[in-house]
């Protein structure tokens, strides 16, 4: 009688669950490549774990190095699985430290947690290149999306690439905006893997 | 062994089935009130003219507005405050309960009815019928009265310890009800809850010929919208900006209006670090802002030698709601129904308007935090439209209320997007021709 009842139990519990509904990165890459991709893609609404199947995202983890304009860069990417709520992604997240030519640190994100700002938070693919989304600071436009891709004959060399927002602001929260330096350079950047 | 478990199920049953029963509360028994005088039972004064005229007006068109919904209890209605032969809600009773609240807008010359299971009105008309002493508590007041104004109705309602002994201990709990009137005329000309959309005549305001002086009538959004495209010093700026070779600058272009009347081109902040930010300054003066939101463009080229694009979001984002609600917050005068943001995109032409009262103004929005959030949300509900994505956010993230999206289409047509609150799916209403 005992066994029946925990058996009982255990299958109503599994059934409650709502059971995982697992897609590929290449899917949602696939919906962005579509011409009226801003209207959706309601195929794929009722993915619940959108997975790196093919592991495409480990060639970026682990800590770069790289030089520009006199400034020194790190950035330690690592790889995070099922990060989300309703619906969770495989993703790469980087944290960097920045320092200037006289080796002053001037930008510092090792220590943030996920749930902060200002770390480069992974979306998807696009072909052989990763994007990444990056905002410090909102009020002067230090933000935009971050290009990263591992070259084809050497995997520990990578090149970013960052776009800075182009989008509106407030003028009294940015009165230095004409002359304000973001956190990335404008230009692309080589990294070396340590 | 097999006596015990059917015995378990049968006390199991027992119990459900006494739960089920003791939910539904004792209704103040009244007789059938379908043929009666209206006296009113509420203990506020209401527009007693309105009510009898309304009843009638029922009473002639029963067949068509009730199609199976319950007895209107008319001694019950409730005019909310309003007094201009404009409003007013009445409970329905169905199988001995209160099932239901029948709303019954005027819009110019025509009345409107519409059944609504609404918690907060149903509960309220629910406890109100009960039979139990109640007394009142002050009304409170948001705004003038010849503006839409939030009423909210307190009422203490006695709790005796012992339903037998109710003079003996207890205590007084209140229930009340906030009260904003829904101006949108579309919602009752074709209301999914029964009724009838067609609207029916009200003689007192549609006899004697002439027109109801309409500025005396609070305007919809639609109503303010649909004005608005015919507007031609707003019109000219939109066409400035909805044309491929400005949305796909790699810079926002756009316009302010001013309260005082006339547009201003914004002024794009040139940077050394290439970003030319458009420049969106906000003051007691603004009326609203035009601006675009960027087509796709190239970035860069990767080692294959393939272009590398840039995917902008085309649609609000949590700063462009900051701006409206700083707008709100410069209106002294609690008068919203003008302001506005309309973004130009190859997406559509979008804007929002601000429809809430003074407590539902937030601000802060325009923080690193919320645009690090907005895109991080976006990112994980990749599959989603911009509409669906914009309206999840503000609704479930934000908790905004009172912020609605409209798409303004070429054809001319004005649309209000909302959720459907069963999928979170995005339904469009379009505004009455």
């Amino acid at each position: 009688m005992k066994n029946t009842l925990f058996i009982s139990t255990f299958l109503l519990m599994m059934i409650s669950c709502k059971a995982q509904v697992i897609g590929t990165l290449e899917q949602f890459e696939e919906c962005q490549k579509r011409p009226n991709r801003d209207e959706g893609c309601p195929d794929l609404d009722n993915i619940t774990y959108v997975k790196d199947t093919n592991n495409r995202l480990n060639q970026f983890v682990g800590t770069w190095k790289g030089s520009f304009a006199g400034k020194q860069y790190e950035i330690h990417f690592e790889k995070i699985i099922q990060f989300g709520d309703d619906i969770k992604w495989d993703r790469i997240f980087g944290r960097m430290i920045i320092k200037n030519n006289s080796g002053t640190i001037i930008y510092n994100s090792l220590n943030k947690s996920l749930s902060e700002t200002g770390l480069l938070r992974g979306s998807n693919f696009r072909g052989r290149v990763y994007l990444l989304s990056f905002v410090a600071n909102s009020y002067c436009n230090d933000s935009g999306e971050a290009f990263i891709e591992i070259s084809k004959t050497n995997p520990n060399q990578m090149t970013l690439f960052f776009d800075r927002d182009k989008t509106s602001f407030n003028p009294a929260k940015c009165p230095n905006f004409s002359t304000y330096v973001p956190t990335l350079p404008k230009d692309k950047m080589i990294l070396i893997k340590q | 062994m097999r006596k015990r478990i059917i015995l378990r199920l049968f006390l199991f049953v027992a119990v459900s089935i006494s739960l089920c029963s003791c939910v539904h509360d004792e209704m103040y028994s009244t007789s059938d009130p379908s043929s009666k005088e209206y006296q009113s039972k509420s203990l506020w004064k209401e527009d007693e003219v309105y009510i009898i005229n309304v009843k009638e007006i029922y009473e002639k068109n029963e067949d068509k507005i009730r199609k199976g919904h319950g007895t209107p209890l008319w001694d019950y209605a409730m005019t909310m405050d309003k007094f201009d032969e404009s409003y007013l809600l009445v409970p329905i009773k169905q199988n001995g309960e209160v099932s239901e609240v029948l709303e019954v807008p005027r819009f110019g010359k025509k009345i409107y009815f519409k059944y609504t299971t609404a918690k907060e009105k149903l509960s309220f008309f629910r406890k109100f019928l009960i039979d139990t002493p109640k007394k009142t508590l002050p009304t409170s007041l948001s705004n003038d009265a010849s503006k839409i104004i939030c009423v909210t109705r307190t009422v203490s309602i006695w709790y005796p310890d012992n339903e037998s002994d109710p003079n003996a201990s207890g205590h007084w709990g209140s229930t009340s009800y906030t009260q904003c009137y829904d101006i949108t005329i579309d919602t009752f000309e074709n209301p999914d809850t029964g009724g009838d959309g067609g609207g029916y005549d009200y003689p007192p305001f549609g006899s004697g010929g002439g027109d109801i002086d309409s500025t005396l009538l609070p305007k919809t959004p639609c109503a303010i919208l649909k004005e608005q495209i015919t507007n031609i010093g707003y019109m000219d700026k939109i066409e400035k900006l909805d044309k491929y070779s400005v949305l796909s600058q790699k810079k926002e272009k756009g316009y302010s209006e001013s309260k005082s009347g006339g547009f201003t081109e914004l002024q794009q902040a040139a940077s050394t670090e290439g970003s030319d930010g458009l420049t969106i300054p906000v003051s007691v003066n603004t009326k609203g802002y035009i601006h675009t939101h960027l087509n796709d463009y190239l970035t860069t080229f990767n080692e294959n030698n393939e272009p590398e694009i840039r995917q902008p979001i085309r649609m609000f984002s949590p700063a462009d709601v900051n701006t409206l609600m700083t707008m709100a917050e410069f209106a002294a005068d609690g008068n919203y129904s003008d302001l506005y943001g309309t973004m130009v995109s190859s997406y559509g032409n979008y804007t929002i308007k601000f429809t809430g009262t003074a407590a539902d103004i937030k601000t802060g929005f325009d923080s690193t935090k919320w645009n690090d959030d907005y895109i991080d949300y976006k990112v994980l509900h990749d599959s989603w439209s911009f509409e669906k994505l914009f309206l999840n956010f503000l609704k479930y993230k934000m908790n905004v209320q009172g912020v609605d999206l409209y798409k303004i289409k070429d054809n001319g047509t004005v649309q209000r997007k909302v959720l459907n609150p069963a999928n979170n799916n995005v339904s469009s209403n379009d505004c009455p021709q």
